[in-house]
């Protein structure tokens, strides 16, 4: 269940960038782009907490929660916020920061 | 309200980060009672190698989190030659491998293995992030390392020690792109070469520099080629461990020929090791306009405030693993007692290096292990060896140095 | 074509972030190995740093420490201390020092007082302090003793008031029996002679310290003669078994650092006496107070060398933070490509890589074709900006694949066929050297430079365009690693003792010093290519 949520939220990572990628040149973001990534990072989380719930493991990502937790204020200030492109340009970096740090947090104990 | 959900998230991921707190640690111990630690010394009381070698481990390696477990682990089938000549040259930085031993059956044994499991080696980063270095260990039994704890292994097959110190050689001088010029020798057909070399070995671990065979009385191929090696044609820094009875003055005057000869040897194992740990070699080795390298052999302790290895000479065994306590926690040189008694070599050595009584704030004390248990070093032993170490007075009486036999002060028929 | 510069962009940020972290992770990780199994099988307590004397209790560790601490200079009474006796025992025990400059005032009476007094026990017994007890309202012994001694109350601040005889005493208090011990280690009178001053910068000391909790004071009393014996300092650990981060934080300022080899002093100890602190305290102690070599003081503790070289690392991204920022915002007639570039080489390049960005934007510009800006800029700005162009890019990505090789491990080559004067070529560093030039000219070359020049010179072939590319790639690429490689053998082989491993910050931080002086010496290169027309700098 670790690897799949790392899987899942890898293909979230990457379409994240491109959605960012996007929006940093004043492009519109495609909707499939920022779907998938909205897909993937639900399941992806819904992977970990299924793992946290199941796993007989000391250590249960909970520290992973927090900080993905954290980035849903921005994330959802992005997503239902009625804000012009340059707002939406910073809150995307902030989200994006803290979100790939949730990931590579996850990462460090998923790697060998 | 953001700002107040942000503090609370922030405040659990700096409380999540880590604790101390757990199960008591001072849980039952099957060795504890017989650990004995005084003012200035522990004992690691192991009763056979296999036991020495792991409770080595425990001590050094707590094994809590990745810094302070080991890099990778040396397994090695219990014969004093292979044994010797591993620890002389894998131990050291950047590899940080402790010892363990085969069974005398030449399998892993079930608590080898699981103390095996316990040190989770990081792995060696310049080596293919090997975690264990086997060897002459049955290929089976690497089979059962890789199988059950998937550790990365890299096998030696070197039935010869002598050829075993010349195939380690170019492993560890690919390792770190360079070979150390300084160069111990131990006789191997000296049935105390061991023992002479016992503590240039212990600098070794502490150091990693090389290491090569001689026979008593010749020089073996093997060796002529890890001393043609150094860079240069007299590149060689020879530290030969034992005096002319262990390795001939013909031998000597051979080694002359890669470079500069030195001996570290007393007229008894007892005194090659102290003479070991006080000895300094320094002076040239290369340069080159705005870089060079003085070459640099030897513990070179000649004052208080060090840490010392003791065991029996004639525990080689367990006390060539012991080694690893002079490359991790406070170091420190390898010095032989006998079981009974601590000899006039090691006594007057010690007594150079005594402490005196300091202010709180420049407190300077010495500390040392002591390997094996009772037979091997037994408790009077072991309260000498604090006594010495000690920044109190050695009383004039030494009674309690006097091994046990029936007191001589009375005329008996 | 456009989409070949993110994806570089991408990579770089993925695996130097994922490093960093991971940095970060394994430094704050306290003892994440003590619940799965570290502690399983261990045949006794000691660890190479802490002594642990398991024990039945005081009386137990007092006829314990009697048969094995013998010296006449370090006796203590013959009785076992209790509950009960326990003034009576430390006064039978310590042995008055008729010169002493000072004299110890503690609260007496039950358990909670002897949490409160013992340390300040364990440096009078120690010191040959006289001390006197205060309770129930009044104090023990002989005031009049008191006289030309100066006078420490020791103990929380409300239980000894404000005596007559006690007017010019120096208070010594603290609001728990831990940060009480914590204090007295560090406390230094030193015309009265009294605390053990043993503080952060006190580098030369051989200090024992005897760890127990305030529950069990009296197992720390029993052990008092390790305070004459080791002039060892009393300190407590929590009650829960844990270390508070105050200890944490003392026991790594003890952490003792060495010069020339790691047998040099001094070198601290530990003797843990309650059977209730825990082996996960128990081996953060032991790695707290582990030698480490100067410049990187080992891990999880801050060396000065790291220190010094971690500010490089920082202001590299605080640098491309505010680039990538800016020029995101503000400059919308430059191109992607290009913003990229100079935020990667930014991060390379602390404070350097935003002077040298914005002397590259605040000039006059123009339009040369739609959408296509050129800025009016001087030679050495041009020859900048041409450096930053492939530096951006290549170094990163040198920075990248050494990562990688060093997170799964070098391979290391040592047959016989490897000996003779080449040898050297089958170790790590070598092969970790070649293996970034060739891998980050390589996809430099594919991702970065090809599309660049396909896009700045359409009408070339194909096969033109990629041989030119190479062959710029490579050479820009070999100007900065003629700097880049030297300066980073000479810090992770030569300068710093212990090469550092992927979760070291020096690795790090040796990489980012390598790749600033790579710049510096690529940048004359590049005022020569520029001379001669063969790299663009005005974009």
């Amino acid at each position: 269940m670790e690897i799949t949520a790392t899987i899942l939220l890898f293909i979230g990572v990457i379409f994240g960038f491109m959605a960012f990628t996007h929006l940093s040149m004043n492009m519109k973001v495609p909707k499939m782009t920022w779907m998938i990534h909205l897909i993937m990072v639900i399941l992806g989380v819904v992977a970990l907490i299924i793992y946290a719930l199941a796993t007989e493991n000391v250590e249960k990502h909970y520290n992973i929660l927090v900080i993905f937790a954290i980035a849903l204020i921005p994330g959802l200030l992005i997503l239902f916020g009625k804000r012009g492109t340059g707002t939406k340009k910073a809150l995307a970096m902030v989200y994006g920061l803290i979100g790939l740090f949730g990931f590579f947090w996850l990462l460090t104990y998923v790697l060998p | 309200m953001i700002k107040y959900i942000c503090n609370i998230l922030l405040g659990i991921l700096v409380i999540s980060c880590g604790k101390t707190e757990g199960g008591p640690g001072g849980g039952s111990h099957p060795l504890q009672q017989e650990a004995t630690a005084t003012a200035y010394t522990v004992r690691l009381p192991g009763s056979n190698p296999e036991e020495q070698a792991i409770l080595l481990t425990q001590t050094v390696y707590p094994a809590t989190r990745e810094d302070n477990a080991v890099g990778a682990i040396i397994l090695v089938p219990q014969d004093e030659h292979i044994a010797f000549t591993a620890m002389h040259r894998i131990t050291h930085m950047p590899v940080n491998a402790p010892m363990l031993f085969l069974s005398e059956d030449n399998t892993i044994s079930e608590q080898t293995l699981r103390e095996m499991k316990r040190l989770k080696p990081d792995g060696v980063l310049q080596d293919e992030r090997t975690d264990v270095y086997a060897v002459n260990v049955p290929e089976d039994q690497v089979k059962k390392i890789r199988d059950i704890l998937a550790y990365r292994v890299r096998t030696f097959y070197e039935e010869d020690p002598v050829k075993l110190a010349s195939v380690l050689d170019r492993w560890q001088a690919a390792l770190k792109a360079d070979h150390p010029d300084e160069v111990v020798i131990s006789a191997i057909d000296h049935p105390e070469g061991i023992q002479h070399g016992m503590g240039a070995m212990g600098w070794n671990a502490h150091m990693g520099k090389g290491f090569a065979w001689v026979y008593r009385d010749s020089i073996p191929q093997a060796t002529k080629d890890i001393l043609k090696r150094r860079y240069g044609d007299h590149g060689s820094f020879m530290y030969l461990t034992g005096g002319p009875d262990v390795i001939s003055d013909k031998v000597a005057r051979q080694l002359g020929e890669y470079g500069l000869v030195r001996r570290v040897a007393g007229k008894t194992v007892f005194a090659s090791n102290t003479v070991n740990a006080g000895y300094k070699d320094f002076g040239r080795n290369w340069g080159w306009w705005w870089d060079w390298t003085p070459r640099s052999w030897g513990w070179g302790i000649a004052q208080a405030g060090h840490n010392y290895i003791i065991g029996n000479p004639d525990d080689v065994l367990y006390m060539i693993p012991a080694a690893v306590l002079g490359h991790m926690g406070k170091h420190g040189p390898i010095l032989f007692v006998k079981a009974d008694s601590v000899p006039k070599a090691t006594a007057d050595y010690l007594n150079m290096v005594k402490p005196f009584k300091t202010g709180p704030q420049e407190t300077i004390l010495n500390f040392a292990w002591i390997i094996g248990d009772t037979t091997s070093v037994n408790i009077a032993t072991q309260q000498s060896v604090d006594r010495l170490l000690s920044p109190f007075d050695v009383p004039v009486d030494t009674s309690s140095y006097l091994p046990d036999a029936p007191i001589l002060q009375e005329k008996k028929d | 074509m456009k989409w070949t510069y993110p994806i570089v962009a991408f990579i770089v940020v993925f695996v130097l972030g994922f490093g960093l972290t991971n940095l970060i992770k394994e430094e704050l990780e306290v003892s994440p190995w003590a619940e799965s199994g570290a502690e399983e099988g261990r045949l006794m307590a000691h660890t190479k740093n802490v002594t642990r004397l398991v024990n039945a209790g005081a009386a137990d560790l007092h006829a314990y420490l009697q048969t094995a601490i013998p010296y006449e200079e370090a006796k203590t009474a013959a009785m076992s201390p209790s509950e009960k006796n326990w003034q009576e025992f430390f006064i039978q025990s310590l042995k008055v020092d008729p010169e002493a400059k000072n004299v110890v005032v503690v609260p007496g009476g039950g358990k909670e007082a002897l949490k409160w007094a013992l340390p300040a026990l364990y440096y009078a017994y120690f010191n040959g302090s006289p001390v006197l007890f205060y309770e129930n309202g009044k104090l023990s012994g002989n005031t009049q003793s008191l006289n030309d001694k100066k006078i420490f109350i020791i103990g929380s601040g409300d239980e000894i008031p404000n005596l007559e005889e006690l007017k010019e005493a120096e208070r010594i208090t603290a609001n728990s029996p831990q940060h009480l011990a914590l204090k007295l280690a560090e406390y230094r009178d030193e015309e009265a002679e009294f605390g053990w001053g043993r503080e952060v910068n006190r580098n030369n000391g051989y200090f024992h310290y005897v760890l127990t909790i305030p529950d069990d004071a009296l197992l720390g009393l029993a052990a008092i003669t390790y305070a004459r014996s080791n002039n060892a300092t009393l300190l407590y650990a929590e009650e829960d078994g844990g270390i508070s981060g105050e200890l944490d934080r003392y026991a790594f300022a003890q952490r003792p650092d060495w010069f020339v080899t790691p047998s040099e002093g001094p070198f601290r100890h530990f003797w843990i006496v309650s059977n209730r602190i825990s082996y996960a305290a128990q081996g953060r102690l032991d790695f707290a107070i582990e030698k480490a070599e100067y410049a990187s003081m080992g891990p999880v503790a801050l060396g000065d060398l790291e220190a010094l070289l971690l500010i490089l690392v920082i202001w590299g991204i605080a640098s491309a933070l505010f680039v990538w920022i800016h020029s995101m915002y503000t400059l919308p007639m430059v191109k992607m490509p290009i913003k990229i570039s100079w935020a990667l080489a930014s991060l390379l390049l602390p404070i350097l890589g935003p002077v040298l960005y914005i002397n590259s934007y605040r000039r006059p510009a123009k339009e040369v074709e739609k959408g296509d800006w050129r800025w009016i800029r001087s030679h050495n700005q041009q020859s900048a900006t041409a450096t930053a162009m492939g530096f951006g890019y290549g170094a990163n990505l040198m920075i990248v694949v050494g990562f990688i090789l060093v997170w799964f491990g070098f391979p290391l080559f040592f047959g016989e066929g490897m000996e003779g004067p080449f040898f050297w070529l089958g170790a790590g560093m070598p092969i970790m050297m070649i293996a970034m030039y060739v891998f980050a000219v390589l996809i430099a070359w594919l991702l970065v430079q090809y599309p660049m020049k396909k896009s700045m010179m359409p009408e070339m072939s194909n096969k033109q365009l990629s041989k030119m590319a190479l062959i710029t790639t490579a050479l820009s690429m070999l100007a900065v690693s003629l700097g880049m490689m030297t300066t980073s053998w000479y810090m992770l082989m030569n300068k710093i003792p212990m090469m550092p491993k992927e979760d070291d910050v020096l690795w790090f931080a040796s990489m980012w010093l390598a790749s600033f002086v790579g710049f510096l010496i690529a940048w004359p290169i590049n005022w020569l290519l520029i001379k001669k027309h063969l790299k663009p700098g005005n974009v």
